[in-house]
């Protein structure tokens, strides 16, 4: 490159090829982080196999989110293995949602619910697809405790008349009471946390959109609240909202007269449910 | 930088531990040389940086060897200018070094060799910025005017024209006596 400078004068031309020479006069020793450097290479910005560290952990991310995703959804449907089942149950206190133990699965007379309650609950119907025979027992878990509610005291709670033929015949909104009770009784391995939390959800419980989260009823506590003995019937659909909406919103969208009360439906399904269930 | 060959430069893509070595090897004495023509206080740890800069990202090199070339002193043209700044904020604070304490007497080589490159630094250091970024370019680091602009952000007119004139000052300065101002 020195040749096309141009230059002029022996001076320049001597101090140019001075300069030139330059280098071979340094050798640079190089750094302690330099050294490792050359020896071991800079750290890959790409992956081997020539994917982006970036996508890769897109790509991992993603399935990341779907195992989780799956894993949920199985727990939701009590279709994984009991101990993770039970583990992720114990986990699931804090979630909004309710994810039932292993035991829970096994609940007699629990298949009466299905027919009752109306198609109208999307969380239902994909349960008892997605579980088959266990979902019944999903649905009543899930159903009693909102079911329980209010109105569908009578038949979300099938699984409890047969076991306490009172409740059917109480007709009364006492029902709530039994039918947690029942519900433990029937489920046997269904946790009077559960139970309880459904007598004072129900009205929210009743609610179609609402019915996922019915199993943690929003504003109920943890089990410990909701003893099923705990005040009157009455009281716990006052908790939630007015006396209305309780029977409306009720799990029983099929009643026809739902705005009566809520005791009414359940005398009302209280009957038809009970043979079913007492066939036992 | 005759070693180093494309397919050098490849392997020193794919982080090689030889090609790295040779990549470093061949510009290292370089890229010092530059960087203390450049008036740079501590020419061998800016080397240094510019090398731990450099490597890592030859993945990402394109244009060769010479792209390899105009890559490497576009990062040493700027440690060089980065240098000048950080000097002009603040006065240099280093500990004690005896190899740079003027009163140990050196080896007559070391002082050959030591008193050569102040002489050229100090006639280079006469001329303006521009002129001795484009007359160290172009002689140092062996680049094209092309590659130069593109290091400098200028035109290869404009290269020209600061080559120019910093080569008539350069004679100016040489017909003077040298460093003596």
């Amino acid at each position: 490159m020195i040749d096309d400078l141009d230059v002029d004068g022996p001076e320049v031309t001597r101090f140019l090829a001075e300069l030139r020479a330059l280098p071979q006069d340094c050798d640079p020793t190089p750094s302690g982080e330099l050294t490792v450097l050359l020896e071991c290479g800079p750290p890959g910005p790409m992956a081997p196999s020539g994917v982006p560290r970036r996508q890769l952990a897109g790509v991992s991310a993603a399935v990341l989110v779907a195992a989780l995703t799956g894993t949920g959804w199985a727990a939701a449907a009590n279709d994984l293995p009991s101990p993770v089942q039970d583990v992720i149950a114990d986990l699931s206190g804090p979630l909004p949602f309710d994810v039932p133990h292993s035991s829970e699965q096994d609940g007699p007379g629990l298949h009466v619910e299905s027919h009752v309650l109306p198609a109208s609950q999307p969380m239902r119907s994909h349960r008892s697809t997605t579980s088959g025979p266990s979902a019944d027992a999903v649905d009543a878990h899930d159903t009693a405790p909102t079911g329980s509610a209010a109105s569908g005291d009578a038949d979300e709670v099938p699984g409890p008349a047969p076991v306490e033929p009172e409740v059917d015949t109480d007709g009364d909104i006492q029902d709530e009471g039994d039918n947690p009770d029942g519900a433990a009784q029937l489920g046997g391995g269904v946790s009077d946390a559960g139970d309880g939390n459904e007598d004072g959800n129900e009205d929210p419980g009743d609610d179609p959109a609402a019915y996922p989260v019915e199993g943690d009823p929003p504003g109920v506590g943890p089990s410990g609240e909701d003893p099923p003995g705990v005040g009157p019937p009455e009281a716990g659909p006052p908790g939630v909202g007015p006396p209305e909406a309780g029977p409306p919103g009720g799990g029983s969208p099929g009643a026809g007269p739902p705005d009566a009360h809520p005791q009414e439906p359940a005398a009302e399904t209280g009957p038809p449910t009970t043979p079913p269930g007492e066939g036992d | 930088m005759g070693t180093i060959t494309e397919d050098v430069l490849h392997d020193a893509a794919a982080g090689e531990q030889y090609a790295l070595g040779v990549v470093y090897r061949a510009l290292a004495p370089t890229v010092q040389a530059f960087l203390h023509a450049r008036g740079a206080e501590d020419p061998e740890g800016l080397t240094n940086e510019v090398f731990l800069q450099v490597l890592p990202r030859l993945t990402t090199l394109t244009g060769g060897t010479a792209g390899l070339r105009t890559f490497v002193f576009s990062v040493a043209h700027a440690r060089a200018v980065d240098d000048v700044r950080r000097r002009g904020r603040r006065p240099r604070q280093a500990p004690y070094d005896p190899e740079s304490d003027d009163r140990v007497s050196d080896s007559a080589e070391t002082e050959a060799l030591v008193g050569r490159a102040d002489h050229l630094r100090a006639v280079l250091d006469r001329l303006n910025d521009h002129q001795r970024s484009v007359i160290t370019l172009r002689v140092l680091a062996d680049l094209s005017v092309e590659e130069t602009a593109r290091v400098l952000g200028r035109t290869p007119g404009a290269v020209k024209q600061l080559q120019r004139r910093g080569l008539l000052a350069l004679r100016e300065i040489l017909e003077e006596g040298g460093e003596s101002t």
